[in-house]
């Protein structure tokens, strides 16, 4: 599914990325809050995994650019802070923000046909 | 065996959550620009951030040194934080002290020492409390990557 697609599935505001709408194809997502689940558990094969989360500083751009994942949805309407739109700009990860919460985003793609990220074990 | 074909070192400011990670990406730049193979590259700036992370919650300031062989990448982080206690316990899936707001950021899941230790070949943590931390740790670059 386009980057662009999604965002409309989930009334999500583009913060960062534009220009990459709809070249980021997504299969797969993986929702959490602490970052170093992120990097120790998902398995990113082709650049087409999401993360979605409750978390807003840079280091959801960082986690995303370190994991090869090219699109990151903060849910719940949070306020995303400058620097991590900046950020998102500079690296080239799109980054939205939705009003909708967590399980509400995850069962509108998983409803799509995004399927669960991969999870990784050992190296 | 022995040549060191690039090496560098990165500070690393203690609390500087909107800097943090940007050393691990700059490694990750730096080994792809070396033409190093991605699933290597990709291991070494995982555990990389982890160590960098580290010292940006628990400590006031500490630095990433990288070191690329042609056969194996070895990175060190040394800082002059408090220290752990006990080495073992932090090497447990899930121990962590993070307070509360450093949740709230994202971190203290337990998982950075041994998400370094999944990752990497070699891993050695050696810890005074008090003085501080050197967690070094060693990827083994596969024959012909480079
Ligand atoms: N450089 C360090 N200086 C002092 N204490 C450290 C350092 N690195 C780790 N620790 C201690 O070891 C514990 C476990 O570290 P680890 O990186 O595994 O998990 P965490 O940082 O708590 O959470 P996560 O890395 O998943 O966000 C920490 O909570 C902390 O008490
Ligand atoms: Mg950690």
């Amino acid at each position: 599914m386009r980057a662009r697609e999604i965002v409309s599935l989930i009334k999500g505001k583009v913060l960062s990325g534009e220009s990459l709408l709809d070249e980021v194809e997504i299969k797969r997502g993986f929702a959490a809050d602490l970052l170093s689940d992120v990097l120790a558990l998902v398995e990113v094969e082709n650049r087409d995994v999401v993360l979605i989360t409750g978390i807003t500083n840079p280091q959801i751009v960082r986690t995303a650019v370190l994991m090869d994942i090219p699109m990151v949805i903060v849910a719940r309407g949070k306020r995303v802070p400058w620097e991590t739109i900046t950020l998102g700009e500079e690296k080239g990860v799109i980054v939205v923000s939705t009003e909708l919460i967590v399980f509400v985003t995850c069962g509108l793609l998983y409803k799509a046909g995004i399927e669960g990220a991969r999870i990784t074990r050992g190296p | 065996m022995n040549d060191l074909l690039y090496s560098h070192t990165y500070q690393i400011q203690g609390r500087d959550f909107e800097h943090g990670g940007e050393a691990s990406s700059d490694i990750k730049e730096a080994l792809k620009r070396m033409g190093i193979n991605p699933q290597v590259i990709k291991r070494t700036a995982i555990a990389s951030y982890e160590a960098e992370m580290n010292i940006i919650v628990y400590t006031e300031k500490g630095e990433l040194l990288l070191e690329v062989y042609p056969k194996m990448i070895r990175v060190t982080a040394t800082d002059r934080g408090p220290g752990i206690e006990d080495v073992e316990l932090a090497m447990k899936e899930g121990y962590s002290t993070a307070p509360p707001e450093i949740r709230e950021m994202g971190f203290g899941s337990g998982m950075g020492l041994p998400n370094i230790k999944k990752n990497a070949d070699r891993l050695l943590i050696e810890s005074h409390p008090g003085k501080g931390t050197k967690v070094i740790f060693e990827i083994d670059i596969p024959n012909a990557s480079v």
